[in-house]
């Protein structure tokens, strides 16, 4: 799993600007797209995603 | 439906009005959604208090303003008239009560916006603060005289919402919203010609009648509008920036913003673009594509939100200079010269403004779902925007310009 995969093109992108904020870590822009994630990060960023999409 | 007694709609003749010296702007619920949406993404902020607050201010200062002597009578009128539902302030005292609103456009438009799930968050905090700036207003308290807190809301799929209201025990401070801000150069004429005749689309939209309905709502355009206080909004988006500081996510909550301005063009433009009024008053002229663009600039000057003149058009460029624009008075009135561009919106919704027209081809009259906007958004030929000059700054007026 890789950041391209969860956030992909253009909407990816403003939702991972949401996931940022949401989280407060910045540093989640600097992850290289195409890296293979960390298995805990990658199921954090999955739950903020649904957390973010369930409002 | 009883008249409304509101106190007088005030313009400046460069493209804002006022009520009780309070200016106003046309939004729809997808803003209202995906600004709020926004704004509460880090409950640590503390927006939720912001938005009530920056609520109570300005219909705080609108009422009072409004020469109106049956005051409960007003501030419900006001309620109703901007699209915000309605309001029953029949069960205030001096000491609080409750406040009750069986229609809601925050309680329910925002439901809409959000593909009619309901939220797990009470979406109700303007009301909430219109509540507590109203009773202060019935009673002739100080804005802070009274705290609200939502009791039940529409968006969480309650039947009614219900809002308690308390006296405090000493009157918060209510930061004061500044009204239409500080004067402004005019505005210059229009440079770019255009098939367009301005006046006469300006003349056929003020015979439209965007009074909030039995219900206090403004479904119009496909969307459902309020005419809603500038400078709540930038009060709030002002805010949350200003609480981003020294996070390293400064550029990260204004891009949000921006993006919530992009949301609105889709949305309320794609409307308004594809509704049968355009096709009666606007679409006629257009004999061009860039026709669509000066036409929408044209209601656009409409909205309240200052006015646009055309500086640049091709296929491939739009700078609109924004004369007014809202937000930038609205820093000016608060905090004084800027040291960045603050016209979030403006940026937005002409980057929005030409992605409908050019790889949008709104018109051709697409389905404006959330499909049309990922594709159009996904498009290689999407537009970005910036902001190259800002009234806030201490120009003469505001400069954004998209590109691909």
């Amino acid at each position: 799993m890789t950041m391209d995969d969860l956030f992909p093109g253009n909407i990816g992108r403003m939702k991972l600007t949401r996931v940022i904020l949401r989280l407060k870590r910045p540093d989640l822009r600097n992850v290289p797209p195409s890296q293979a994630l960390d298995p805990a990060l990658a199921e954090l960023l999955r739950k903020t995603i649904k957390d973010l999409e369930a409002v | 439906m009883s008249a409304r007694t509101l106190g007088a709609f005030t313009p400046n003749g460069k493209g804002r009005v006022a009520l009780g010296g309070e200016p106003l702007v046309f939004h729809c619920n997808h803003y209202n959604y995906f600004l709020q949406s926004t704004l509460l993404l880090d409950p640590s902020l503390g927006m939720a208090d912001v938005i009530r607050d920056a609520a109570t201010a300005v219909v705080w200062n609108c009422l009072q303003a409004g020469g109106v002597s049956d005051r409960r009578q007003h501030a419900e009128a006001v309620f109703s008239e901007l699209g915000f539902g309605v309001i029953d302030l029949s069960q205030l005292t001096e000491r609080g009560g409750t406040v009750v609103t069986p229609s809601s456009h925050y309680g329910q438009a925002l439901v809409v916006a959000n593909e009619g799930k309901h939220f797990g968050e009470m979406q109700n905090l303007f009301d909430q603060g219109y509540a507590a700036a109203a009773a202060a207003y019935l009673f002739g308290l100080e804005a802070g005289a009274f705290s609200a807190r939502g009791v039940s809301c529409m968006s969480t799929g309650a039947a009614r919402g219900e809002i308690s209201v308390e006296r405090c025990a000493t009157p918060r401070a209510i930061a004061p919203s500044p009204g239409m801000g500080p004067a402004s150069a005019a505005v210059t004429p229009i440079s770019v010609p255009s098939n367009i005749d301005e006046p006469a689309v300006l003349a056929a939209l003020a015979t439209l009648d965007f009074s909030g309905n039995e219900e206090g709502l403004i479904p119009r355009f496909g969307v459902i509008l309020t005419r809603h206080f500038a400078n709540f909004y930038n009060r709030i988006s002002f805010e949350f920036v200003r609480r981003m500081a020294g996070s390293g996510m400064e550029d990260d909550a204004r891009a949000l913003l921006v993006e919530a301005g992009h949301r609105c063009a889709f949305n309320t433009f794609g409307g308004i673009m594809t509704s049968a009024e355009w096709d009666a008053v606007v679409k006629p002229q257009c004999k061009v594509t860039e026709d669509w663009v000066h036409g929408m600039v044209a209601v656009v000057n409409a909205l309240g939100w200052g006015t646009w003149r055309v500086a640049k058009l091709d296929p491939a460029t739009l700078t609109i200079a924004a004369h007014d624009d809202y937000e930038s008075m609205g820093f000016l009135g608060m905090f004084g010269t800027s040291t960045q561009p603050v016209a979030y919106l403006l940026q937005g919704g002409v980057r929005g403004l030409m992605n409908l027209v050019y790889p949008g081809h709104i018109s051709a009259g697409p389905k404006l779902d959330t499909a049309y906007y990922a594709r159009v958004f996904e498009s290689p030929e999407c537009f970005t925007s910036s902001e190259v000059q800002s009234r806030a700054q201490g120009a003469d007026c505001t400069h954004v310009t998209a590109s691909r």
